[in-house]
């Protein structure tokens, strides 16, 4: 078989589209983002060692460990378990994916994706186990890296199974026939390949950028001073160069003439977003350690930091929080500039 | 039909972008080696950030000392001086307590020491760790990982001394003092406010700072021995740790030596809590717009302006420092006692980048010169109630240029008591402070946090 005509067939799944596997998908991926943001509480409360054994809880079935102590006993304790069920839950669903892809879905290559999904959800679960029996912290920093990683997987599953990313081909043959309907919008005008690019670039910053912050936030006392101010300049580097991903994305999304169908959302997402991280991320700064420059903001020399506090815990989980939407939406964003561009091209 | 049969799941993933591997690498290398480049940095980075932290060695007051003798300590003074605080203070996984110590407890210790958990009736262990390590550092010496970044910079309890406290200067803190700063934090600065931990919680800490603070001390006229008191060359030991084997009662005679080194760094914080500061009979303390009274309106403006006239005047000199404007801008260049204990006291100018280069790789933080409180903004980091201002008059701050005022009867020229209240009232009623009409009253409870 030749390289085109192997290329043609990726793409020629225009009859494969299953609602059962999309909506398993969009669960999945909506399930993880509590999920990264009840994780992301635990290490605020450093709650990770509140359950001492894994996958048992204080020797019990996790499953079958008494709500009333769950939910009445420390609040390590239920954040830690929480968080424990909530990562079952998306266990479950990938499981729930998977049936659903070998029942309904066409594409084979993306009946192992499913399973790919699965293992990668199971992995997830592990690095947790391990991070708890060995009690090390750099495993706790690996598992919050990957859970950031396992939600733009989740995300890909959800864009790769929808009808949009399904029926893109079709929209590019209905075009032929018609010069005005919106599909044929979307056929004429694929995503520019500076934009799938910049995309790309975005989608692999935006990580990197999570994997920095991750280090500044797993942080132990063996961590030399300079090496934390080298992470500290590696994530506002990181951040600029964020932004003007994001900038640019984003000018590529609203240019006059190029409306891209499912692509100008999750550009202009993006945007809002990152600024709205930035935000968050001066903000995580000072509830962690306050104004750097106190004599430039009275107002603000006179606020007294409150540990885990409450505004401070959510503010600094809704910093890793965020950083997981832009991480997702960037993934959208590249998926459908690049599909966009593959339909066009066959 | 078996549903995963297909050609080479990779290379159809890699296709679908509509490109095939070979370009896909092309395009891969041109555009995206950067970006993975500073991941590889990133991902070996985090591997080594994942140390358990334990005690280091004083190596900053190590080089001092080296400085100033003028040659290198020898590994075999280096070591028995580390093997012998381990053996008295543990580490920082497993903390030890010398028998007869009562400034601390050994249960307090272990709650507040070692790896960060909680059990299933929510006591928390490795507080220490959990809430204090990233600025103070594993030994408290004030160097955690983001301690440069910090302004002030965290405290160095080795050297035990504390700013913000109920005793006279050159006496410790009492354990209650500590627990207070601990549960008020210190506005403006990185210093949380640990109110929402649990009081044995605080006071578990409270003891741990306590102990790293006697670790630290004992660890620096341990290191005084070696270098200055002991000769190696001629034989002389610390301590001989073979010694406990082969010749026990030596060894218990020297040891016992090193221990009333450390019982008597633990003594000194075995401090009476000083009776707290009696308000004024003969007019109200605290900020005019927040009293309603006319009578005592007038009387608390007259206090505010006699204090105004003691703050310029010579007697209390505080302009001196902190300006007639009270913004802290006419004080001298100084630096702090932190900073001087390895720079002026090492005959080292704090500006000589050169000489403390070495220093600053043996780890001290960048010399900072200290700045005076600037009062109009109404923040004072020791706490803001009229009873913690008056502690800080009459207590001056210790490591730092503030003194402690003369006071009558015990110097005849000095400030009497309600002169050092008419000085609070006009602190509180510094010109921004008194604009924004809130505040502290002369019934705030002594434990109230900075003016807000």
């Amino acid at each position: 078989m030749s390289r085109y005509d192997s290329a043609k067939t990726s793409v020629d799944d225009s009859n494969a589209y299953s609602k059962a596997v999309h909506l398993f998908a969009m669960v999945l991926t909506i399930s993880v983002f509590p999920l990264i943001w009840v994780g992301g509480l635990v290490t605020t409360y450093g709650a990770g060692m509140a359950v001492p054994d894994w996958p048992g809880t204080y020797g019990w079935n996790m499953f079958l460990y008494p709500p009333s102590t769950w939910l009445y006993g420390g609040f390590d304790l239920m954040v830690e378990h929480g968080h424990r069920l909530l990562g079952s839950l998306s266990g479950v669903l990938a499981i729930g994916l998977l049936i659903a892809a070998l029942l309904f879905e066409k594409r084979r290559w993306f009946k192992w994706w499913c399973l790919f999904v699965l293992l990668a959800v199971i992995a997830q679960g592990v690095l947790g186990g391990v991070r708890v029996r060995l009690d090390a912290r750099t495993f706790a920093m690996i598992h919050g890296c990957t859970g950031q990683l396992f939600l733009a997987i989740a995300t890909a599953t959800a864009v790769m199974s929808s009808r949009w990313w399904i029926r893109a081909r079709q929209a590019l043959e209905n075009s032929k026939n018609s010069k005005t309907s919106e599909v044929a919008t979307l056929a004429r005008t694929p995503a520019t390949r500076t934009l799938a690019r910049a995309a790309t670039a975005l989608l692999l910053f935006a990580y990197c950028q999570v994997v920095a912050g991750a280090q500044l936030r797993h942080v132990t006392g063996g961590t030399e001073p300079g090496s934390f101010m080298a992470l500290v300049h590696i994530h506002l580097t990181l951040a600029a160069v964020v932004l003007i991903a994001s900038l640019l994305v984003a000018a590529l999304v609203v240019r006059p003439g190029r409306l891209l169908g499912g692509v100008r959302s999750p550009g202009l997402f993006i945007l809002a977003f990152v600024f709205l991280q930035i935000c968050l991320g001066l903000a995580t700064w000072i509830v962690n350690y306050a104004v750097p420059w106190q004599e430039l903001m009275p107002e603000l020399a006179r606020y007294t930091i409150q540990a885990k506090g409450y505004w401070e815990s959510v503010i600094v989980t809704a910093h890793v929080a965020t950083g997981a939407l832009i991480v997702s939406m960037a993934t959208v964003l590249c998926l459908r500039s690049w599909r966009s561009r593959a339909v066009a091209s066959h | 039909m078996y549903p995963f049969q297909g050609r080479n799941l990779t290379l159809a993933i890699l296709r679908f972008p509509g490109f095939t591997m070979s370009q896909f690498l092309k395009r891969f290398n041109s555009t995206y080696i950067r970006p993975l480049a500073v991941t590889g940095l990133l991902c070996a980075m985090m591997f080594g950030c994942g140390r358990d932290p334990e005690f280091a060695p004083n190596k900053l007051r190590i080089k001092v000392i080296e400085t100033e003798i003028g040659q290198d300590l020898t590994a075999t003074e280096l070591g028995d001086v580390q093997q012998a605080v381990e053996e008295m203070f543990g580490s920082a996984e497993v903390p030890k307590l010398i028998e007869g110590v009562e400034a601390v407890s050994l249960d307090r210790l272990r709650q507040a020491a070692g790896r960060v958990y909680s059990d299933e009736q929510d006591v928390h262990f490795g507080l220490y760790r959990k809430h204090c390590i990233r600025c103070h550092g594993t030994a408290g010496d004030g160097r955690g990982p983001a301690a440069r970044l910090l302004s002030p910079y965290p405290r160095d309890f080795r050297l035990g001394k504390f700013k913000f406290k109920s005793t006279p200067q050159g006496s410790k803190p009492t354990a209650d003092d500590l627990a207070r700063t601990l549960r008020m934090g210190i506005p403006g600065t990185s210093m949380p406010s640990f109110s929402l931990l649990r009081d044995s919680e605080i006071e578990a800490l409270a003891e741990y700072v306590i102990y790293l603070s006697a670790r630290g001390e004992t660890e620096r006229e341990l290191l005084n021995q070696v270098s200055h008191t002991l000769d190696y060359s001629r034989g002389d030991r610390l301590i001989d740790f073979d010694l406990k084997t082969k010749k026990p009662a030596d060894f218990d005679a020297q040891f016992d030596k090193l221990e009333s080194v450390a019982k008597s760094n633990y003594a000194k914080w075995q401090v009476a809590s000083p009776p707290s500061p009696k308000l004024p009979t003969a007019f109200p303390v605290g900020v005019v717009a927040d009293v309603e009274d006319s009578a005592s309106i007038d009387q608390l403006q007259k206090s505010v302006a006699r204090g105004r006239q003691l703050f310029i005047g010579n007697l209390a000199s505080c302009s001196k420092c902190h300006g007639e404007d009270g913004s802290g801008s006419t004080a001298p260049k100084d630096y702090d006692l932190w900073t001087k204990d390895w720079t002026v006291a090492a005959n080292i100018n704090p500006e000589d980048k050169a000489a403390i280069k070495p220093m600053l790789k043996a780890g001290a933080l960048k010399p900072v010169p200290m700045r005076p409180r600037d009062l109009r903004e109404g923040v004072c980091r020791g706490g803001g109630s009229p009873e913690d201002i008056y502690l800080r008059i009459v207590n001056g701050i210790e490591g730092t240029s503030m003194p402690a005022a003369a006071l009558q009867p015990n110097v005849s020229e000095g400030l009497t008591t309600d002169q050092v209240w008419d000085l609070v009232n006009f602190v509180l009623n510094m010109p921004s402070v008194a604009s924004e009409g809130k505040l502290v009253t002369a019934n705030a409870e002594s434990d109230q946090g900075a003016p807000q």
